[in-house]
């Protein structure tokens, strides 16, 4: 594996590490999924330069998330419903026909 | 209720005007039972036994549970050997994917260059048995 690959993983662990940590639910799972989107995007490109623009560009943002997380974590709000209920933050499925 | 006890034992203390080396109250917070008293405070302190250990089926299990739950894992290639980019069908970017979800599962979190080689099942296993603070 090339040393840019391996920097993009690593790139990529920081980042979903950075959106897991938001309290917010929806802010949550919209930084993974956004993240994950992202990096598999940067993974197919073959352009290197654009490969090191995109990377420069999640570098920032990552910035961003983890002071965003920090604070959103300061403010937390009341856990949404999915939340509290064990079963279905889980993923299982809520209702079983 | 410590803070009370603590009072108590001083006051008794000065009450009875006993030696004043022994008005030092310890560092370790002592009870005392007023009944019988005697010259060596009573030591409280707590100890908290060691935590179970996960058991490597539990581990096994819950790592399967996981890997169960990601849509691009081969499901009937699942097995404690298997390797997640040869036999689960993963990309590296998966891997990522996975073993965050392995940490979140146990609460723990691995460390970069440790995460970098876990690739296959039976690496995150022995990983997680390693890890005392797994839960």
């Amino acid at each position: 594996m090339s040393t840019r690959q391996s920097e993009i993983l690593r790139l990529y662990r920081s980042s979903l590490r950075a959106a897991q940590r938001f309290e917010t639910y929806n802010f949550r799972k919209y930084f993974y999924r956004r993240t994950h989107d992202r990096f598999h995007a940067m993974w197919e490109e073959a352009d290197a330069q654009k490969v090191g623009k995109a990377m420069a560009e999640a570098r920032a943002e990552l910035e961003v998330m983890q002071r965003q997380g920090i604070l959103n974590k300061m403010f937390a709000h009341n856990r949404t419903v999915i939340e509290s209920d064990p079963q279905y933050a889980s993923g299982a499925p809520r209702f079983s026909e | 209720m410590f803070r009370l006890a603590a009072l108590r034992v001083v006051a008794l203390r000065s009450a009875a005007n006993v030696r004043p080396t022994a008005a030092r109250v310890p560092r370790v917070m002592g009870a005392v039972s007023v009944g019988r008293r005697t010259d060596m405070p009573v030591m409280a302190t707590r100890w908290y036994s060691a935590g179970g250990a996960l058991s490597r089926s539990d581990i096994q299990e819950r790592i399967f549970q996981v890997l169960q739950d990601f849509d691009k894992v081969k499901q009937d290639k699942l097995s404690p050997t298997a390797d997640f980019v040869k036999d689960l069908g993963l990309d590296s970017l998966d891997t990522v994917e996975v073993v965050m979800a392995i940490e979140e599962e146990f609460s723990v979190e691995i460390p970069d260059d440790v995460a970098d080689n876990i690739g296959s099942v039976g690496q995150a296993i022995d990983y997680i048995v390693g890890r005392s603070d797994a839960h």
